[in-house]
């Protein structure tokens, strides 16, 4: 209230202030971001879903790794197509041709080759039958694999295949392909390896490679160039594949790289805005309202109520915050259906208070000898009137400075307790994600991408409300304003 | 005759502290008629303020004994529960300027919100009606709208003083209470307050209680005076008998130590200090100091009347001296 223009002006005029708000206005950008492009069920429907990453590669480092690693690792590619080709007759056979292109451009291997197929539709108890051949920029044409679904019987036509989960095959790693590729490789480079030894180099790097010789040891090279893969299906003319989708894994992937699940860190680190904003300022707001209200009661009203207010004040300070935190939280997230998120925030509000109510109820007692006080009493203004209406404005801009300057604290409480494996699985926070990257041995592993990030954002959301309650400072303790 | 507005009756007012028992309004009597000004004058700690907060109902956590009768227009206010007083006496009929403008007012709240706020908590007024009947007043007292919007730190001594009797007189109270309005202002700003003052009392017929040290301020505005020492009203009544004709020795002193301008006379002085209010004297609370101290001094005096409202409270005027 009493934050007028020239406070504003303050404020705008210090350097830590400009920093805070614009840091506070990126973070509210990236929150509204997210609440306009990301379903409200994100956490269970998306994040948490390993379906939704099926695709992606596993703890690869972000794309702009190339700027340091002096060669372009390979990048995700995915192919799709949901249209034949067209028809070519084999042995007087005439089969639908789905094709699906790669380009490789990149000095390396794709981790991973992996092949889609969608909902087919069959026309005749015969079933179809598939081949999927792989032709390489040399112009060498591989048969991987073949195989065929028959309708089960008794059903009605058409009968849709692979409609509730998609025919996945891993070409890299199906022992049939092995096979195909020890034919190749023995024919073409004329080698002699068995399917261990072709388990041990990966078939990737055969599928996508030439053997070259290098001091007697075969040292497999990238061959750059298109590769196509085609997907030939026998069967009746209305028979057709839905949809066709080739996944060729890469080294490096989005712009935050992956974790041990294929998750996309970008996203879900995007996710942890609005979390963290709406952590932070609902446990802030709800606990200085709580704290701000109880110490304006207990300093105006003294006696009794006041000894009561400060007891239990005095007791909850003294908690211990950590470790009562994890045992209110633990006891909470026990219940069925109670969420988790809820229970942090709970936690941090109820044991969060009395700092402030102690710090306000001393103003208060000073505030409430003044004379314009006395004046208000004598007007005959209720109590309620005269703590809200007459003390409160006094103390407005001390508390709306307190709140900022818990909001970074709310939010360390959550990524603490969250670290911990008290947070919510379901919704990735900045906090659960370190937490799942701990766990998974990331940082002993390098996978630096999936543990610096969210301790990054972690600090600069604290540094953020600090900028801005240091801003503040001057507004709210006069004496500062003169220098 | 004019009938009283108040008429105060063996009023006490003792504090609990943790020395002892303070005896800050010790049994006092006076009346004032309706449009009259009753100036209260004494020396710092004499209990001017207690009276005026006794009235008003202001009494402070650690009070220990708050007796007597207070009739207001005729009613006993002293028996009124606290909320109903708070609700249809306080600042309806009995209004109070406090001591020191520059404290009354609510630094972080605009002044004509704070004029306006007695009228939005006793008749539940809207905000902006309640801001107009304020406008109203702010003209009455010589200030114009556009202060409505200024904080209180935006104007000066004399504004904000008048700004905070506009905020007594907004309910148009039967009785207004001063208690030192014009103690921190310069003189001028003094003269332009009491002009003030006098005009709202005889445009509005008002009676007020007028609190200060200085007795000619005193004498400027009020119709009767009473001197207070050590709790106690010492003598009572006409201001031109008590000023010309002081009774009480204490009255006595005190009136002859107001410099003179024309006369070739040293003022005054007291010497010794007011005895303290926890544990007073038995007696005559004024014996330790007073040249005229006999063998009755020792008992408590009783009220003397000297003639018609005037009475002093004084064995000297006892009879069978």
């Amino acid at each position: 209230m009493s934050v007028t223009r020239s406070g504003w002006q303050i404020y705008i005029s210090s350097l830590v202030g400009k920093a805070g708000l614009i840091l506070l206005i990126f973070m509210v950008v990236a929150s509204i971001y997210v609440l306009a492009t990301y379903p409200l069920d994100y956490g269970i429907r998306v994040w948490s879903n390993p379906k939704s990453w099926a695709d992606n590669p596993i703890t690869v480092p972000p794309t702009w790794v190339d700027f340091f690693t002096g060669r372009d690792l390979v990048t995700h590619h995915i192919t799709i197509t949901t249209t034949s080709k067209g028809t070519e007759t084999i042995a007087g056979l005439k089969f639908k041709v789905y094709e699906l292109d790669y380009d490789l451009e990149e000095d390396g291997f794709p981790t991973y080759l992996m092949i889609k197929i969608y909902n087919v539709s069959m026309y005749s108890e015969r079933g179809v039958y598939f081949v999927i051949n792989f032709t390489r920029p040399d112009g060498d044409e591989i048969r991987l694999i073949t195989f065929a679904e028959v309708p089960p019987p008794n059903s009605d036509l058409p009968y849709i295949a692979f409609s509730k989960n998609e025919k996945i095959i891993f070409l890299s790693k199906e022992r049939s392909v092995g096979f195909s590729l020890l034919t190749y490789i023995n024919t073409k480079y004329n080698l002699n390896y068995t399917i261990d030894k072709l388990n041990e180099i990966n078939y990737n790097k055969v599928l996508f490679g030439v053997p070259t010789e290098e001091g007697g040891d075969v040292i497999w090279k990238p061959l750059k160039g298109v590769y196509k893969i085609n997907v030939y299906m026998l069967g009746e003319d209305k028979d057709k594949i839905a949809m066709l989708k080739a996944v060729f894994g890469g080294e490096s992937y989005g712009f935050l790289g992956t974790d041990d699940n294929g998750r996309d860190l970008a996203q879900g680190l995007l996710f942890g805005f609005p979390v963290a904003l709406a952590i932070g300022f609902f446990t802030s707001i709800v606990t200085t309202a709580i704290g701000a209200s109880l110490g304006i009661i207990s300093g105006y009203k003294g006696g009794r109520v006041d000894e009561i207010i400060q007891r239990i004040s005095d007791v909850v300070y003294n908690f211990p915050f950590l470790p009562i935190i994890i045992l209110i939280v633990f006891i909470i997230s026990r219940m069925p259906g109670f969420p988790r998120l809820l229970a942090i925030f709970g936690a941090i509000v109820a044991l969060g208070w009395p700092g402030l109510t102690i710090l306000i109820r001393s103003m208060v007692l000073s505030l409430k000898q003044s004379q314009f006080i006395e004046a208000a009493k004598a007007i005959g203004a209720s109590d309620r009137r005269i703590m809200f209406k007459h003390i409160f404005p006094n103390l407005a801009p001390f508390i709306f400075a307190q709140m900022i300057f818990f909001t970074p604290g709310a939010i360390l409480a959550e990524a603490a307790l969250s670290f911990l494996g008290l947070g919510d699985p379901n919704i990735p926070t900045w906090g659960q994600i370190i937490e799942e990257s701990f766990r998974a041995g990331a940082a002993l592993n390098g996978w630096w991408w999936w543990v610096l990030p969210p301790g990054l954002l972690i600090m600069l959301a604290a540094i953020t409300f600090v900028f801005i309650a240091l801003g503040l400072e001057p507004i709210v303790n006069p004496k500062l304003q003169e220098r | 005759m004019v009938k009283n507005i108040l008429e105060v009756k063996d009023l006490y007012l003792y504090y609990k502290t943790y020395k002892g028992i303070v005896q800050a309004v010790d049994g006092i009597s006076f009346n004032i008629p309706e449009g009259q000004t009753l100036g209260i004058v004494g020396e710092s700690g004499c209990g001017k303020s207690s009276t005026a907060n006794t009235i008003i109902r202001l009494l402070p956590k650690n009070t220990y004994k708050y007796e007597g009768s207070i009739k207001l227009d005729g009613e006993e206010i002293t028996t009124i529960p606290m909320d109903e007083f708070r609700r249809t006496i306080r600042w309806r009929k009995v209004a109070m300027v406090f001591q020191g403008a520059m404290n009354s007012l609510n630094p972080v709240l605009k002044v004509g919100f704070q004029v306006a706020e007695p009228l939005i908590v006793h008749l539940g007024m809207d905000k902006n009606e309640a801001l107009d009947r304020a406008k109203q007043v702010f003209e009455k007292i010589g200030l114009t709208p556009a202060f409505l919007d200024r904080y209180p730190h935006e104007l000066s001594g004399g504004m904000r003083q008048r700004i905070v009797i506009a905020m007594a007189m907004i309910m148009n109270p039967q009785l207004l209470i001063l208690d030192e309005p014009t103690s921190a202002l310069d003189v001028s700003i003094q003269a332009q307050i009491m002009n003030l003052l006098k005009s709202l009392k005889k445009e509005y017929n008002l009676s007020m209680i007028f609190i200060t040290h200085d007795i000619a301020l005193a004498s400027d505005i009020s119709d009767l005076l009473a001197v207070m020492y050590a709790g106690e009203i010492v003598e009572y009544g006409p201001i031109e008998e008590v000023l010309l004709n002081p009774q009480h020795p204490y009255a006595q002193k005190l009136i002859a130590s107001i410099p003179r301008l024309r006369e070739d006379k040293e003022p005054e002085f007291l010497p010794g200090n007011p005895p303290g209010l926890i544990n007073p004297p038995k007696g005559c609370r004024f014996a330790s100091r007073c040249p005229y101290r006999f063998e009755k001094c020792s008992e408590a005096p009783g009220l003397v009347w000297i003639n018609g409202n005037h009475y002093v409270k004084c064995h000297l005027y006892s009879e069978g001296k």
